[in-house]
């Protein structure tokens, strides 16, 4: 008997097969990065007014997670909004989108999808910003940050220098 | 582990590299203390004045940073909010699960876009399983075995190849991609296994099956790649108990800004002396009608090694250098232990310069000289030149163009009588490789390379490989490959004079043919990978009698030997919750040989079952806790090997193991939420806890049956500071 209840609650464990739900910390420091970051990253006038709409591409649990911390918040006199994409229509709308690494392929399709628009792109890993995108979260190392200055700059995105000294430099991605 | 003898080691020596070690962390806190001071200066004026105003004064506990409010953890800048997000530990998971590798082709990319089948042991890993060696860490990787010799106590395999070896020399240990390669018996890793400072280690890259076609010789059928941290911080560690064990290991990591760049320097020590009290009644090898003569083993080793990278600009350097001693049986087994002395010194220098965005070159420079004394000297000297050109001139395209020049030069000689028992040599290999990947869909990536060798007096040899990776979804993928890797005669296989076996300078290289094919779905917090193998090994490299019936045996080494071998690996990493990783891996395998017409089966004499679980509990407020289990099946042991007498069986037989280790690591500073001080964090660790006795393993060269691989239950007590 005990034999049995054990394997049922080992099979529990490895093999329940509910959706990871992210830990707290880690989706609130996300969001913390990316409310700092829309301090640190300078837009086209034209897109200075209306809402700052910050779109996250895939995960429902992570856009819950960054919709309950920065609904409401402002970036300068904008309020943000925060949105989920399950495709990539409409996402050339945002001022940021934040693509989490279980979605990183979808990289490609997010830069096609927002070519030469003024949108930010974060992802998180190591090698996204050679990839294309403007700034990546690394899990570790001594720079927390990845960014794509030249990419960004292509699009009319101004990065601030307090931005570009916790991070490395790369350049690459076509842009 | 294992045990060093008093009265062996000359005392004062020790000592001195006592005295160097403490030096040396002084200098590096030191110098950590005083680049924070640099890295202040350097600050712009704005940044200072911020950092000036810091909320916390003194560095806070994660405790601190959770009970914020997130408008208080908003009004902190950027720079401020990475310091917390380290401290808190967030990317835990991340750390562990999403990683980047660059082993299978030498360009920075997921597992899942690997062209091989990887497996990576991640420093958070080895922390909570509490590896205290490199041979530790590595055993918790799915296929791999240590064994030992009665020569070199450490050695490791995979997928059961293991066959008339007494070294690793079907492994090729890399650091940081570069290779540590000694050509006299192309495998000597004890002190590496034994001593690489782990306190260094940011991952650990372990690919299975050919590596040769961008690393050449050795890359038969593994690859080990151990990646160093380059990140700021220090540490220190000291750990003593069972098996008269004392050791300690630490790392410091800093970058300077320059002129000329960030510069930085990443060194770790290692200290490692596992004393005598593993006393085991031993029998010798039986000679002719006496009985076998018994006697008392220590099978002791003591390590003193340091790991040193510098990198600035495109120029990046390291050197590994090892000092190392243990007690050995010689290759026989016919003689009470004497002492072993190996002494390494492996460095590497390379530039890289990216031309643009799509073109760039690397060039290196690698020596290896290793230095290995006991009743015979043997000195091998190499030094390889390498050029790696990459070029993507497509997104969906790469190349990898590379060439390499290898110098090797070795002598053996008797330490007693002084007579030569490897003349010296002095060879020089060429090879080129180049390799292609293609990717005609978003999700699907074709990959095909060869390497061209030429070895003086042989023929070229080519070793090719193809894989395909298909990531079906985002999630689930399938890889597929086909590889040829090669293994280069050594030098003494080469020129001995050994009667036991004479050289023959006109071997060809080994070859290991393989095909694999893998299944792996990954999610945000786990990822389970299937692996089926079939590899066919050929011109293997044995000493053989040629000499005509009924004369005296005239043994030549030659390649005769053929060797395959199948198998299944499963391995799965797990964070439920995140405070919670399992780990765990399943391997089997089968093989058989042919040997002049004539056929067998399970012949490696390892286990063809092997099973290892980790189960890791870090309430992320100081306390972790871990429980590893390694489990390997009883050996199959043919009664006789191909060509060979029967095995005396004098010894305690090998029988089916395992070896569980526990580890408790408590961070005082975290759970007594002491602010602004370092990391104390007691380390309390047992092994062997189902074992009160030692365990033996066969005796691969089979003179013997068996050997003591592993001491008896076993507890230490250390700390560990993190500055």
């Amino acid at each position: 008997m005990k034999q049995r209840l054990l394997i049922v609650l080992l099979s529990l464990v490895l093999f329940h097969t509910g959706r990871f739900s992210i830990s707290a910390q880690q989706g609130l420091f996300e969001s913390l990065y990316i409310l700092k970051m829309t301090a640190l990253v300078r837009f086209p006038a034209d897109r200075l007014s209306g809402e700052y709409l910050i779109g996250v591409v895939g995960s429902p649990d992570i856009a819950a997670q960054i919709e309950r911390s920065l609904t409401g918040k402002k970036v300068g006199e904008q309020t943000i909004k925060v949105r989920l994409f399950d495709e990539t229509s409409g996402l050339s709308s945002c001022h940021v989108i934040f693509l989490p690494d279980q979605y990183s392929k979808k990289l490609q399709r997010v830069l096609d999808a927002v070519r030469s628009k003024p949108v930010l792109v974060i992802t998180k890993g190591l090698g996204m910003a050679r990839e294309g995108s403007h700034i990546s979260i690394l899990p570790s190392g001594d720079k927390k940050f990845e960014v794509n200055k030249k990419a960004a700059e292509a699009v009319g995105l101004k990065m601030q220098d307090d931005l570009l000294r916790l991070s490395t430099v790369v350049e690459g991605g076509g842009q | 582990m294992t045990n060093v003898h008093h009265s062996i080691l000359p005392i004062k020596p020790y000592f001195v590299r006592l005295r160097g070690m403490l030096c040396f962390f002084v200098m590096s806190f030191v110098l950590h203390s005083f680049s924070d001071t640099l890295f202040a200066q350097t600050l712009a004026p704005a940044s200072k004045q911020a950092a000036e105003e810091r909320v916390f004064k003194t560095k806070p506990t994660r405790k601190q940073i959770l009970s914020m409010k997130f408008e208080e953890l908003s009004a902190l800048s950027l720079e401020e909010l990475t310091e917390l997000s380290s401290i808190v530990g967030v990317s835990s998971v991340d750390e562990l699960l999403k990683l980047l590798v660059n082993t299978a082709s030498k360009t920075n990319e997921t597992l899942n876009d690997a062209p091989g089948v990887i497996s990576v042991i991640t420093a958070k890993e080895m922390e909570l399983f509490g590896a205290r060696t490199l041979a530790d860490a590595l055993n918790y990787v799915v296929s791999i075995q240590l064994f030992g010799t009665t020569l070199y106590q450490e050695n490791i395999t995979m997928r059961g190849d293991l066959y008339r070896t007494i070294t690793s020399k079907h492994i090729l240990i890399l650091i940081n991609g570069r290779p540590l390669r000694e050509s006299l018996f192309g495998g000597i890793y004890a002190q590496a296994l034994n001593g690489f400072p782990l306190a260094s280690v940011e991952q650990i890259e372990v690919l299975r099956g050919p590596g040769s076609v961008l690393y050449g010789t050795n890359a038969f059928t593994g690859t080990v790649n151990i990646i160093t941290k380059t990140s700021n911080g220090a540490s220190l560690s000291i750990l003593g108990g069972g098996n008269g064990t004392v050791s300690a290991t630490g790392n410091v990591g800093v970058s300077l800004p320059t002129s000329l760049g960030e510069a930085r320097i990443d060194a770790g020590l290692l200290y490692n002396n596992n004393n005598t009290t593993w006393n085991v009644p031993f029998s010798l090898q039986p000679i002719g009608n006496r009985p076998p003569a018994r006697i008392t083993y220590n099978p002791y080793q003591r390590s003193l090694s340091g790991m040193l990278t510098a990198s600035l600009g495109g120029f990046k350097a390291q050197i590994f250098a090892t000092d190392y001693a243990a007690a050995t049986l010689g290759p026989e087994a016919r003689r009470p232990q004497i002492l072993l002395t190996n002494r390494t010194l492996n460095a590497d220098i390379g530039y890289t310069h990216e031309f643009s965005e799509v073109l760039s070159a690397s060039v290196n420079g690698t020596l290896n000289l290793y230095n290995t004394r006991h009743v015979e000297i043997l000195q091998s000297n190499d030094a390889l030149a390498e050029l790696t050109i990459a070029y993507k001139p497509q997104k969906t395209l790469q190349l990898l163009l590379g060439g390499v020049a290898h110098a090797r030069s070795g002598i053996g000689t008797s330490a007693t009588t002084g007579n030569v028992l490897v003349p010296e040599y002095n060879q020089i290999w060429w090879s080129a490789y180049a390799e292609a990947q293609w990717q005609p869909l978003e999700n699907l990536k074709l990959r095909v390379g060869a390497q061209f060798n030429k070895a003086v007096n042989i023929d070229a040899d080519v070793s090719p490989r193809v894989a395909a990776i298909w990531n079906i979804t985002s999630e689930f993928g399938i890889k597929a490959f086909y590889g040829q890797a090669f293994r280069a005669a050594s030098g003494f296989e080469n020129f001995t004079l050994s009667m036991n076996a004479r050289g023959n300078p006109r071997l060809r290289p080994e070859t290991n043919e393989s095909l694999d094919g893998e299944i792996f779905w990954e999610q945000a917090n786990m990822r389970i990978a299937a692996v089926y193998y079939r590899t066919w090994q050929s011109n293997l490299i044995a000493p053989r009698n040629i000499a005509p019936p009924g004369q005296p045996p005239n043994n030549v080494t030659q390649n005769y030997l053929t060797f395959q071998l199948e198998g299944a690996e499963f391995e799965a990493k797990y964070a439920p919750f995140n405070e919670v990783y399992i780990l765990g891996s399943v391997s089997y395998q089968t093989n058989g040989g042919t040997q002049d017409g004539h056929s067998s089966r399970d012949i490696t004499l390892l286990s063809s079952v092997m099973l290892k679980a980790g189960f890791g509990y870090d309430n992320k407020n100081g306390i972790a806790v871990s429980l590893f289990n390694v489990y390997n099946a009883a050996p199959l042991i043919p009664p006789m090997q191909m060509g060979a007498m029967p095995t005396p069986v004098v010894n305690p037989a090998a029988t089916a193991f395992s070896l569980l280790s526990a580890q408790v690591n408590l961070d005082i500073s975290e759970i007594a939420d002491l602010r602004g001080l370092p990391h104390f964090i007691l380390n309390l660790r047992g092994e062997n806890l189902l074992n009160a006795d030692n365990i033996w393993i066969p005796d691969v060269t089979r003179r013997i049956n068996s050997l003591p691989m592993f001491p008896g239950r076993a507890f230490y007590g250390g700390i560990t500071v993190k500055f």
